[in-house]
Formats: C-alpha cells, structure tokens, sequence
C-alpha cells in the first residue's frame, strides 16, 4: 500500500494554505478560461508561466492542475447557455444542452454537467492510485495500427448519430474529412488545397470550424428569426437545480460516460473530444431517455461532460508515468515540470515523490473545489438567459470574434469563423446536420495519419492489419456496422415510403 | 502585481502607439522607447516558448523596456517566421528562429529564404539529435544495428517528425553512408513518436536530448549514436558516440536563436546584440536554459549568421545527395 | 445576392442550390486533389486520402443531388423570418474584422457591437442601445487587455 502512503504524503503537502489557495486560484482561472471562447488552457498557462517561475515547483503545478480541470469544465458552461463550444469537447454538450436551456433548464444542464464531471475526476484519479503502472503499460501497447482502427470504427459509428440519411450524413463526414486535408499537411510536410492563401497556410483549425458552424450560425440563426425567436422561459429559483428525476437518469449516464471516458483516455491523441462523442452516441441509442435526444435529453449532457473529464484524467496516467503526453492539455501540464527543470519520466514517482503525490493530491482538492465553487454560481450564469436574444446575440457574435484571435493571434481565423457560421447556418437550414461534419474533420487527420503508418509499417499489407487481434475485431465491427445501417435504410426507404427524411438538426 | 501591471500598460502604448512613433528615426541613444514583441513561431508552454520567455525576461532588465511574447505556432514555425519576416524593421518586433528555418526554403514550401529575409541576432541552444531504441531491443550498439539492417533490409522501421527535418535527415544521411535500407514512418509530434518507440512499434529514432533525456535515465530508452559534430558533455550522453566516429558522414544539429526582420538600423541591431549577449553570459539565465535539458552555446549576430550561410549550402547538398529533396518534392505531381 | 434574398425562395429552390453547391466544391476539391502523388499501398502519399475523399465526396454529392431533385418533400427549410437581418448581421461582422487590424481594438469593437445591436433590435431605446454597446466593448477591453494582458490586434 505503498501507494496510499505516497497519497498521504502528498495530502500533507498539498493542503497547506497556500497550496489550497494555489488550487482554487487555478481552478477559478480554468473555469474561466474555458468559458472564454477560444482561451483555453494552453493561453491561461501561457499568460501565467511568467508568474510561476518565482513560485515553489509545487506550489505552480498545483494551479496548472487546477487550470486543467477548471478548463475542461468552463467549456460547458458557454456551450450549454450560448450554444458556444469554447472547446472541442463541448461540441456534443451543446446539443442537448443548449436544447435543455432553452428549454428553461439551464440550471438543471450546469449541475449535471458539473456532478458529472467531478464523479469521473475523482474515478480517474483513484484509477491513476491504484493502477497506473499497470494501465500505463497498456497505453504502450497501441500502435499507429490500433489508433486508425479505432478512429475508423468512431467515425463509423458515430456518423450515424445524426438521425438523418445515411447519403447526407456520410457527406457531411467526407467533408469534414476535405476540410481537414487542407493546410500543411504535418506528415509530409506538403502544402495541399492551399490555394497559396495564407489563411489557409496552416489549415482550419477543428475548433474554428466548431466556433463557425455552432457558436456563430447560431446568431446568424436568431438574427434571422428576429423578434419572434423564442425567448426561454423565465426560471424560479428552485428551478435552477436538477429535479429527482433529472437526478436518477442522469447517475447512470454519469457512470457509463466516466467509463468510456477513463478508456479512451488511454488512447494517445485527442481523447476528451472523442470520448465526448461516444459517449454521446451510447447514450442517444441505450439511455432512458433516448426519446427526448435533440430536445434537450439530461443524459445527452450528463454522459459527455463525465466522459471528457475522464479521459482527461486518465490521460494523466501516462504523463505522470511515462512522461507522455497524450493530448494539448497534458502537453501544456508537462510545462509546469519544465519550467522547473523537472521533465516528468518513468522515474518521477521514485526520483520526486513529493511532487508526483503532491500534485495528485492537489487534483483531488482541485476536483472538488471545482465542484463547491462552480455549484452556487450556477444560478448566476443561468441568468445570463434573462438577457433578450436581441441584446444577448449581438454580444456572444463579438465575444466569439474576439476569443477567436486570441487562440491564435491571428486575424485570418476570424474570416474563417464568419465563413463557417454562413456554412453551418445555411446547411441546418436545408436540413442538414453538422454533427458529421464535426466528426469527420476531427477523426480525418487521424485516419490518414494512422493509415499511412499502418501501410508503412505493414509493407503496405493490409493482412497484416486485420492480423493484429484488437486491430482486427475494431475493423470488423465497423465493417459489420455499415452492413447493418445500409440494410436498415434500404428496408425503410423500400418498406414504408411514407416516413421520408429525418429532420433532426443536430 | 506591479510587474505585470506596468508590462500591460506598455504593451497598450506598444499597440496603439506603433503607427505613431514608427515614422520616428529611431537612434540608439533612445531605443527602446517602448515594449519589444517577441514572436515566437511555436505554441505556448513548449520548450521554445519556454526558453524565450526565460531569456525575454533577462534581456528586457537590461533593455530597461519589457519584451512581450507573442506565441504564432502553425504551419511548422512557418506561420510565425512568415508575420516576422513582414514586421516593420525597426527593432520593435524580434522573434525565436529555430533550424527548421534553414531546412525549410530548401524544399520549395516557404513563402521567404529565411536565412537571406532575416537579420541575426543570438544563437541561444544547441541540441544534436541521437538516435536511440527501446531499452529492451537486440542492438546494444549503432555497428550491431547497421549489421542487422544490413541483414535484414527495410525491417527497421524510425520514426521521424515530418519528412525532411532533423529527425530525418540524421538517419538518412546514416542510412546512405552505411550502405543499408531502413524506412521511416512519419508521426505528427515527438509525443506520439515516443509513445510508438517506447512500445516497440517502431525500432529507432532519432530526435531531441531533451526529449529522450528521462527515459535514458530511467533505463526505458538506449542512446545509440549522437549525430552532432562532437560528443556531448551531458554525463547521460558522455559516452555514446558521434555517426563521425564510427566513420559515417552523417551530421546535423538543431538549434534556437533570435533574430529581426532584414533592414534594421545599424545601431538597434548593436543595442539588442549587446543586450542578448549580456543576457546570455549572465549564470542565471544559462542556468535556467540548461535545465530544460538543451546546451545553451552562445553566438554572435556574426556567428549566428555565419551558421545559417554555411548550414544553407551543406543542407542544400544533403537533402539533395540523399534523395530527400526528391523524397518530399515526390509528394506533388 | 441581397435581392436574390429579399424574397425568400421557394424551399426546393434553396435545397438544390444547397445541394450543388456541396457537389461544387467536392468536384473542385477532386480536381486539386489529383495535384498531389497517390502512392503505393506500401508508401502511402501527400495525395492518397484526398483522391480517396474526393471521389467518395463527389459520388455522395452527385445522389445527394439526385436525392433533392427526386424527392417531393426534399425536407424543411428554415432559414428564419427575415434572412435579410442575418445577412446584415454578416455585412458588420465582415466589416468588423476588416477594420480591426486597422483602426485599434476599441472604437471598432464599439462600433460593431453598436451596428449589431441597432439591427437586431431597430431604433427603438436608442439611449439603451449605446449604453450596452458602450459598456461591453469597454468591458472585453480591459479584460483581455488589461486582466488577461493579452495582446490586441
């Protein structure tokens, strides 16, 4: 039990006044941040890496561990009630959640979203305790193979999520897929689609396109519905937390979402995005309340946001035991170390214990003060829909505009916003759904990343491939997957005509 | 508190006051008369961004005027180096220069010719890319790897960053001089391709002391060959030799260092020399840039320039004699 | 382009338009795509996944479009009341982005945010309109500049 020593240990040092000061300023901080369309975590840490070379090694990364929680979660608060993702992985919150305010039950939505969360961060941190020697080894254990055939199966299971015909959702996905391919391609280093632009130099970016095609075609949107958009309901005080029944269907989502998202956290690459869509689309097909999905369904909301913090932890598990990190987030935690002249390896659990413990110590207050400060504030950021939509939009339009150029410093991003909110609004209002879209851009890179290291590493064999056991039933399923939606649309476009197009937007 | 508050005041003076004290002959006596942007061509947090905010703080104590860090990653530092070749050459705007911007023009990509559109100012570090494998492999030496290679034509498998950078450009260069087949399977970042190594899904590869450094020490990873000119003094590397040695030509270093649009006043350029090379003889700042894990080696404008002059010609013939000019022109038809 | 908008089209009209415009694009993108070397299975290149994506994204367009021709009831259009506001919405945010390289941060941010305001809400309580605008680009000023000390264009 070596392990709960180590714990012990690190509670000491990380509860002291300053430390818990350092945690809630972090977390604080990265709510924040995450809120800011476009701030996220890497800004954040980057404006307070001046600050932090004067502080204790601890002390420092004891914020950045608060920022990294604080941001994961901020991102929901803007998706749910402006219909923002401040970061890929509140795509997904957006649906059901932005349904579920307008609605009137913003205020049910945030809690969720906020139990959620802390349940799969406290999970995960038990699991990197207990088991990270042991999981860390798995994570070695994926190859570029098993990476594409993972993304191959998401992006074959989860174009489905959309609800509308399989012509028009697996276009909306080879789009996504175009759009991805253009810019600097970072394998070969070929610049492709370019058109010799410099806006399109370094590609577009998936979180642009997420800010175009939701954030900013949702103002176009309710521009042009003008006065008679309809306004939500005003809300009661006791309305804004979840009712008992809000409660027991989102505890099961809750569960099933941590346990995909501790998963997939494994994998290297973007994982809290990915886990936030899978969880998505289990809970739009096995959940209580799968009727209610595109109307503001709680689990829509309660599943993803469990989903994103755990794999968010559980990408701890390799950084903190291999010194890798799998994803923006984690790379950017690892700077904390840097800056002190510690680059956290294999070894740092034996060589600086009191920093390893500390800091996981330091995750688990960070945990549940992002709970107890973020719960009361719950009213008040409900209130932000008090504001008319004729007030309200104009504002969120130069809120996402310039979060936008602070992402990256760069001018050119905005066009791209304003080009992808024109996109996005006239397709939804064809008819056609942009969650695909979202999926294919996302999962594209990775695919033909993985592909062309798979051929490579395989002499171009795909036997090979299949031969690969997890590698091998990851193809099949996705395989059989498309058999069976096929066989499905094609009885109900001959069965019964009478049902035409699902107009689901998602 | 004071600190930053005085930075955000300067930096609004720095922004709204540009258009109306550029028209100003800037002479030494008075510069810097307000804040210094520093463009840094990578994301925030990663050792780049680490090592100019490090070195951004000592030379803005010496400037008397603070330097702001402006992070424009993209397109392989392309993005960052294109805004910095286009800034008003005044001395107001410098940036972070790493390799990559000597290697770049000779593929055709870049939009300048860094090395001739940029005017030097420090060389700050210097790391030499090794190749290393998985501590559990069969190769305990570079001789043991080439003989098996050999053997066993196109089995290795190494990992590279992107076609034709350092991490390429070592192995090949190893590859042509050894007479053996080995191929290379791009990954989109050092995090990725440790993770392959370290699981055994690729044999070798070549790149940073920086990254490799923890899991050299914690016995996950064996350094094989060290691509730089001379070995390193770092104890962990002491004893793994240079491709030279071992009597193949194959070398390549990476560096980062600072430098200005082409066309400043003879003065500034003194003034910020004069600036970085205090910054850089200062214990403290060589101190913090060597526990990053990089060599922090020093060179003058002169030097730094000499270094891109005479690494343009020797790149341009490497990339040409082993086949990866074409290897990166073959992506186009 | 304003006038094709002053009236609304017809909801099939806009589905088709919708729908060879995508078709448009995919074929542009197949056409770029065929620039760049396809490869070997062993030693896929820069064009192996575009061609690939090309050719399944024109098939898809091209039964997409068949799919809106043939269909009755192509599915709904709703592209609000008056899409002529959200052009207008467009119009200002296009011209904010123009101008905020330009003329500095603040006076361009309140003028945009005052543009935006006076068409989603008219003329009516002017005096409210200006304070809001007023008030909110100061506000994101000092807090991305001041707070946040991030640079500004």
């Amino acid at each position: 039990m070596t392990s709960l020593d180590g714990l012990l240990q690190g509670f000491q040092l990380a509860a002291t006044p300053t430390n818990l000061v350092a945690a809630g300023i972090g977390v604080l901080l990265g709510t924040f941040a995450g809120m800011l369309p476009g701030l996220g975590i890497s800004g954040t840490i980057a404006l307070l890496i001046p600050i932090s070379f004067g502080l204790d090694p601890l002390t420092a990364l004891v914020i950045f561990g608060g920022i990294y929680y604080g941001a994961a979660f901020g991102g929901s608060t803007t998706a749910i009630l402006l219909n923002v993702p401040g970061e890929g992985a509140s795509v997904v919150t957006c649906v059901e959640g932005y349904a579920m305010a307008r609605r009137g039950r913003a205020g049910a939505a945030l809690s969720v979203a906020a139990i959620g969360s802390f349940f799969a961060g406290i999970l995960g941190l038990a699991g990197l305790v207990l088991f990270a020697p042991t999981i860390a080894g798995w994570a070695l254990a994926f190859g570029p193979q098993e990476y594409f055939c993972v993304a191959v199966l998401a992006l074959v299971v989860l174009s489905g999520i959309s609800g509308q015909s399989m012509i028009q959702s697996s276009l909306m996905v080879v789009i996504g897929i175009m759009l991805a391919s253009i810019g600097i391609d970072p394998m070969t280093g070929v610049e492709r689609f370019t058109m010799s632009t410099d806006i399109l130099a370094d590609g577009i970016s998936f979180i642009i396109v997420v800010m175009g095609v939701y954030g900013m075609a949702e103002v176009l949107q309710t521009a042009a519905d003008g006065d008679c958009a309809v306004a939500p309901p005003r809300i009661a005080f006791r309305d804004l937390y979840p009712t008992r029944e809000e409660l027991s269907r989102s505890i099961p989502a809750i569960g099933r979402g941590s346990i995909i998202g501790l998963l997939i956290g494994l994998v290297p690459g973007p994982s809290g995005t990915i886990s936030t869509f899978l969880s998505y689309a289990v809970e739009k097909r096995f959940s209580r309340g799968r009727k209610q999905f595109g109307s503001g369904a709680i689990e829509g909301v309660a599943g993803p946001e469990a989903a994103n913090n755990g794999a968010d932890t559980s990408t701890l598990i390799p950084l903190l035991s291999l010194g890798l990190p799998f994803n923006a987030g984690a790379a950017l935690l690892l700077s904390g170390f840097l800056i002190h002249g510690i680059t956290p390896g294999p070894d740092l659990v034996n060589t600086r214990p009191d920093l390893f413990w500390g800091l996981v110590a330091s995750l688990f207050i960070g945990n549940v003060m992002l709970l107890v400060i973020n719960l009361p504030f719950v009213g008040f950021f409900a209130s932000v829909l008090r504001i008319p939509l004729g007030i309200l939009m104009p504002l969120v339009a130069v809120i996402v505009l310039s979060g936008t150029y602070f992402m990256n410093n760069n001018l050119s991003d905005l066009w791209l916003v304003i080009a992808f909110g024109l996109f996005g609004w006239l397709l939804k209002g064809t008819g056609y759904s942009v969650a695909p879209l979202i999926i294919g851009l996302f999962l594209g890179p990775l695919i033909e990343r993985g592909f062309i290291q798979s051929m490579v590493l395989a002499d171009g064999s795909l036997i090979t491939l299949m031969a690969r056991p997890f590698s091998g039933v990851m193809l099949g399923a996705a395989a059989l997957f498309i058999v069976v939606r096929g066989s499905v649309e094609i009885r109900r476009r001959f069965g019964s005509k009478s049902l035409g197009v699902g107009s689901q937007t998602l | 508190m004071t600190y930053l508050a005085s930075t955000r005041r300067a930096a609004f003076s720095a922004i709204f006051g540009a258009s109306f004290f550029a028209a100003l002959p800037a002479t030494a006596q008075d510069f810097p008369q307000r804040p210094i942007r520093v463009i840094v061509p990578c994301p925030a947090g990663g050792a780049t961004d680490i090592m100019a905010r490090i070195l951004t703080k000592a030379v803005g104590a010496r400037l008397g005027k603070p330097l702001i860090i402006e992070n424009k990653p993209g397109a392989g530092t392309m993005t960052g180096l294109n805004e910095l070749v286009s800034a008003r050459p005044d001395g107001y705007t410098i940036g972070m220069v790493t390799s990559t911007m000597v290697l770049q023009p000779l593929y055709g990509s870049s939009r300048h010719e860094y090395p001739t559109a940029l005017q030097p100012i420090a060389q700050v570090t210097v790391t030499p890319p090794v190749l290393v494998t998985g501590a559990d492999t069969q190769w305990k030496t570079a001789r043991e790897l080439v003989d098996f290679a050999k053997a066993n034509p196109k089995s290795i498998k190494y990992g590279i960053t992107g076609f034709g950078n350092s991490s390429h450009i070592g192995p090949t260069q190893l590859a042509r001089a050894a007479g053996i087949e080995i191929e290379a399977v791009s990954f989109d970042g050092g995090g990725v391709l440790l993770t392959a190594l370290l699981g055994g899904h690729i044999a070798v590869s070549a790149g940073s002391t920086v990254d490799y450094k923890p899991h050299i020490e914690a016995g996950k990873l064996r350094p094989l060959l060290n691509f730089g000119p001379a070995r390193s003094e770092d104890p962990l590397y002491k004893d793994v030799p240079t491709a030279k040695e071992l009597g193949y030509d194959a070398e390549i270093v990476s560096w980062t260092g600072v430098a200005a649009p082409k066309g400043l006043p003879a003065d500034v350029i003194a003034k910020l020399n004069e600036a970085f090379k205090a910054a850089m003889a200062d214990r403290e700042v060589a101190d913090a840039l060597s526990k990053l894990g990089s060599e922090p080696v020093y060179l003058d404008a002169e030097g730094f320039g000499a270094r891109w002059a005479s690494e343009t010609v020797k790149l341009r013939q490497v990339v040409t004699e082993t086949g990866i000019l074409e290897i990166v022109k073959s992506q186009r038809q | 382009m304003n006038d094709a908008y002053r009236s609304q089209p017809s909801a099939p009209t806009m589905q088709i338009l919708v729908a060879l415009t995508l078709l448009a694009g995919c074929s542009l993108y197949l056409y770029a795509a065929m620039g760049f070397s396809f490869g070997v299975w062993s030693s896929p290149k820069a064009g192996f996944i575009p061609r690939i994506a090309g050719c399944l994204g024109v098939t898809l367009a091209a039964c997409n479009v068949a799919r809106v021709w043939w269909t009755a009831k192509p599915g709904p259009v709703d592209l609000g009341l008056s899409p002529r506001r959200a052009f207008a919405f467009l119009g200002v945010l296009v011209a904010y982005v123009a101008l905020l390289g330009k003329l500095g941060f603040l006076p361009v941010t309140f003028a945009a945010t005052l543009a935006l305001l006076l068409v989603s809400r008219g003329r009516r309580g002017l005096v409210m309109t200006l304070t809001i605008a007023g008030a909110f680009s100061v506000g994101i000023w000092l807090l991305f500049g001041s707070i946040l000390n991030l640079p500004l264009p």
